[in-house]
């Protein structure tokens, strides 16, 4: 059976019980078709970029699972119809990521990073053009 | 692997490239203002990051600041890896990680102080 990873977003106001339990639910999902969870991380409430069915924020579970293709039918369609479940997005992985994913890394090396200001400077230079004559977006 | 490309003396100020004039190969007039010397692929190479969705804070460092993803002739990327990140991006603004438009290195790193940290995250198999 193929590895499936999937990645949800709950909605805000949910207390994190419920999440779990929304979580447990879809797993159940998946192991009544026949499949089997590897693994599941929580990644909190984080802000959305956006706002999406006016949630500015979300709580994120992912898991991974091996499971028949006919489950991940079931598995959407039950997403679909919850309204708790603001998004979701699956997607086939050739094998199990170890450990905690990158996301939740980065919490702890805190405010590394970005400034490989070199690489990118040229670009970031010539913001103001993007839209403003071309119609290209 | 990064053979004969970004080469192409950069259009830096210069936004209008379609209608520009082909000359040759990029061996032209035009002020060579980038040093010269291939860029190198950042994800290729041993302890290169992976390319991953799940990463929005790496991924960030390849979008302008109105959130474009970044050409791979400035990023020196290849083009499998440039095909590679397009699509982790798409998949991380699809999951609210990233903006779909704006700034997405303030976006990623508010989310960061923002979100409150270690408690809300119960039942991880973090730490090994």
């Amino acid at each position: 059976m193929p590895l499936y990873e999937t990645v949800i977003i709950a909605r805000q106001d949910l207390a994190a019980a419920q999440v779990d339990e929304l979580t447990q639910g879809l797993q159940s999902t998946i192991s009544a078709q026949g499949g089997k969870t590897a693994r599941t991380e929580s990644w909190g409430l984080r802000n959305l970029a956006y706002k999406i069915q006016k949630n500015r924020k979300g709580h994120y579970v992912l898991f991974n699972f091996d499971a028949p293709p006919q489950a991940i039918h079931e598995l959407e369609r039950t997403m679909r119809i919850n309204e708790d479940v603001l998004r979701y997005l699956t997607i086939k992985v050739d094998a199990f990521e170890e450990g905690p994913s990158a996301i939740l890394r980065q919490r702890d090396d805190g405010e590394e990073g970005f400034e490989r200001a070199g690489s990118d400077r040229g670009y970031r230079a010539r913001p103001r053009r993007d839209n403003s004559d071309t119609g290209e977006e | 692997m990064s053979a004969l490309r970004s080469e192409r003396p950069s259009r830096d100020r210069d936004e209008t490239p379609r209608n520009a004039v082909p000359s040759g190969d990029g061996e032209g007039e035009q002020r060579p203002r980038r040093p010269r010397g291939r860029k190198r692929d950042p994800f290729t190479g041993p302890n290169a990051p992976k390319i991953d969705y799940k990463d929005p804070r790496t991924l960030a460092r390849y979008l302008s600041e109105r959130g474009k993803i970044m050409p791979a002739r400035l990023s020196g990327i290849s083009a499998k890896n440039q095909r590679a990140l397009a699509q982790a991006i798409k998949r991380a603004r699809f999951l609210a990680l990233m903006p779909y438009v704006g700034d997405a290195r303030r976006a990623v790193n508010q989310n960061v102080t923002a979100t409150a940290p270690a408690a809300a995250m119960p039942q991880t198999n973090r730490g090994e």
